[in-house]
């Protein structure tokens, strides 16, 4: 697959600060989450991607094309959400959203006719002729995925888009995100809410203080840590923790009758079955605890000696 | 029903030539501008004092030979390089002028910034070039009712009322110097107007400071030649520097209590458009206007 950005040994610095710090990373396309607290230099990684802060060093291709030399005709096909504000006083979403599209090339009456299809597609059609200084904070940050998708981007740069959003508007935009994912966009979503890149994404990149702590696909990550299960035992208890220690897994007994296994990784989940049959006895109850993002970003932060998350 | 379930299309339809992309962006900026009515009665109450200039036209052409009036008539300024270059630069065009410069021009970038749609902007297909030309010829359009609009109607009104084409030749200053002088005064005008507006998150701070340094310049340099009488301290004061420009281009004496040499004219001006171009390249080649 095409990388749709590339990073390598990226430094952006506001004087005497380092907002970025040797960034290296690359994506390839799908629904990618950029996590860290704030401060950690998400929205600067995001502006370098548009050159809209100047490097001090290193490279950064979109779409196989360097950042600093990006061409107009490559904007055509990158769509931003900032973080605050973006949207301007004074007019009515469809013509903001209409203008936009209309400095991304779209004719006149294409560009009205698009802003409606957009508007409508983020749930704005009731409100698109209203003044967007009327707009509540959720439907800002629903007026700005449609701007940024009003020319029809390939890439979305989504900065904090469920930022002042109630769980019902979070919900409904990250289900918008996550169709324009499947869509085929490559949907680059920067948060501190660790479930939002839970929700949508197959990836995530953690950065703190300008660095990139961990990048993986959430799935590897995952099947890269120890699997933890949750079972309820009926038979001999003795048996059955003598036949686990045996295998080389790790046992917590817990208050409420059930027993968390710690497997190592690799070990398939099959084999509790096996021992348990060894050790005369019966699983009443088999629970995988699925370890969470939120787990793993906390590892990141531990390995790398971060103390500080600020989350 | 969830809302995307709404359906995304995608878009195959054609698109605008990147060179044009700043059309859109300016026209979005004329336009609030053209439906404030007290905006188009401040653009029209510019165009009073050019009234005169057509009324002495009437008068020179059509009862020029009248018996009762051909003595008084004969005592009135006729159209002319110098009747031009006062119009140019009165004062009433001159207050006017600094109104709608604040007015337009304060904001132009001032408030892109303070609602973060400059980078909504430049994170188009739109160079910083074509955003600032877009904003410069919004304020540069407003700015040209004061100068080339009325000076184009009274040329017309002249060649029309006297049915004669050969005025243009023998006053041909009139034209390209009117042109030179719109060019000058209006390019440096936006160039520092964008480049205070640059700096400012508030339209009215940027506002502000254009009032500070063209008000209190001139009332420094008023304050100044009461002190010292030298025509020299009015380097400062712009409108003094805008009515010896306009002298200077339509080839008119400059009254002597103004008689600046005119490298220090000229200088004046490459001032004013080279220090708001540095500024405005400074701000938008290191990205600092966005932050």
């Amino acid at each position: 697959m095409e990388l749709v950005l590339t990073l390598v040994n990226v430094n952006v610095d506001y004087g005497k600060q380092k907002a970025l710090c040797d960034v290296s990373l690359s994506v390839e396309g799908g629904a990618v989450g950029l996590l860290g607290p704030n401060g950690a230099g998400k929205t600067t990684l995001i502006k370098a991607l548009l050159n809209l802060v100047p490097l001090s060093g290193g490279t950064i291709t979109v779409m196989g094309k360097d950042s600093r030399r990006l061409g107009s005709a490559l904007r055509d096909r990158v769509g931003y959400v900032p973080e605050r504000e973006g949207v301007r006083p004074g007019m009515n979403g469809v013509a903001w959203v209409a203008l936009l599209g209309e400095i991304s090339g779209l004719p006149r009456r294409a560009a009205v006719e698009r802003a409606h299809e957009v508007l409508q597609y983020v749930g704005l059609e009731e409100s698109r002729y209203r003044n967007v200084e009327t707009f509540s904070a959720g439907m800002r940050q629903r007026l700005k995925l449609a701007a940024a998708l009003v020319h029809d981007p390939a890439l979305l740069l989504l900065d904090e888009p469920t930022a002042g959003m109630d769980p019902v508007g979070r919900e409904e935009m990250l289900s918008l995100c996550g169709d324009l994912a499947a869509k085929g966009k490559t949907v680059f979503l920067s948060t501190h809410i660790l479930k939002d890149v839970e929700t949508l994404c197959e990836k995530v990149v953690i950065l703190n203080r300008g660095r990139v702590l961990a990048g993986a696909s959430i799935e590897d990550w995952t099947n890269g840590e120890a699997q933890h299960f949750l079972v309820q035992w009926e038979g001999p208890k003795s048996a059955f923790y003598e036949a686990c220690r045996k295998a080389g897994w790790e046992i917590e007994p817990r208050k409420d009758g059930l027993i968390r296994l710690i497997l190592p990784v690799g070990e398939k989940p099959r084999a509790v079955f096996k021992v348990a049959h060894e050790a005369g006895g019966v699983l009443n109850r088999f629970i995988r605890e699925v370890t969470s993002l939120e787990d793993l970003f906390l590892t990141a932060l531990h390995d790398h000696g971060e103390t500080d998350a600020g989350l | 029903m969830p809302v995307y379930e709404q359906g995304y299309e995608d878009y195959s339809g054609p698109r605008r030539s990147l060179k044009l992309r700043w059309l859109p962006l300016f026209r979005d900026e004329l336009t609030p501008f053209l439906k404030k009515r007290r905006f188009i009665i401040l653009l029209m109450l510019a165009l009073v004092p050019w009234l005169y200039g057509i009324a002495l036209t009437f008068l020179h052409t059509q009862l020029g030979d009248g018996s009762g009036m051909k003595e008084f008539i004969a005592k009135l300024p006729v159209v002319d390089e110098k009747l031009f270059a006062m119009l140019l630069s009165n004062g009433w065009d001159l207050f006017l002028l600094f109104i709608v410069v604040i007015w337009v021009g304060s904001g132009l970038i001032a408030r892109d910034r303070r609602d973060k749609t400059l980078e909504v902007f430049l994170g188009r297909a739109l160079s910083p070039v074509q955003y600032l030309w877009a904003k410069g010829l919004t304020l540069g359009l407003f700015l040209a009712v004061f100068s080339l609009l009325p000076a184009f109607v009274l040329v017309v009104f002249q060649v029309g009322l006297t049915g004669d084409p050969w005025w243009l030749i023998s006053h041909s200053r009139v034209v390209w110097g009117t042109l030179l002088y719109s060019v000058l005064a209006n390019g440096s005008m936006v160039l520092f107007v964008l480049a205070l507006s640059s700096l400012s998150r508030s339209p009215r701070v940027a506002g502000l400071l254009f009032i500070g340094i063209v008000f209190l310049g001139d009332m420094g340099c008023g304050i100044l030649y009461l002190i010292t009488k030298s025509p020299t301290v009015w380097f400062f004061s712009t409108a003094k520097e805008v009515s010896i420009l306009a002298d200077r281009c339509l080839g008119v004496p400059v009254s002597a209590h103004l008689a600046l040499s005119t490298p220090f004219s000229i200088l004046f001006f490459l001032l004013m458009a080279g220090g708001g171009a540095g500024v405005l390249a400074l701000r938008f080649s290191g990205r600092r206007v966005l932050r």
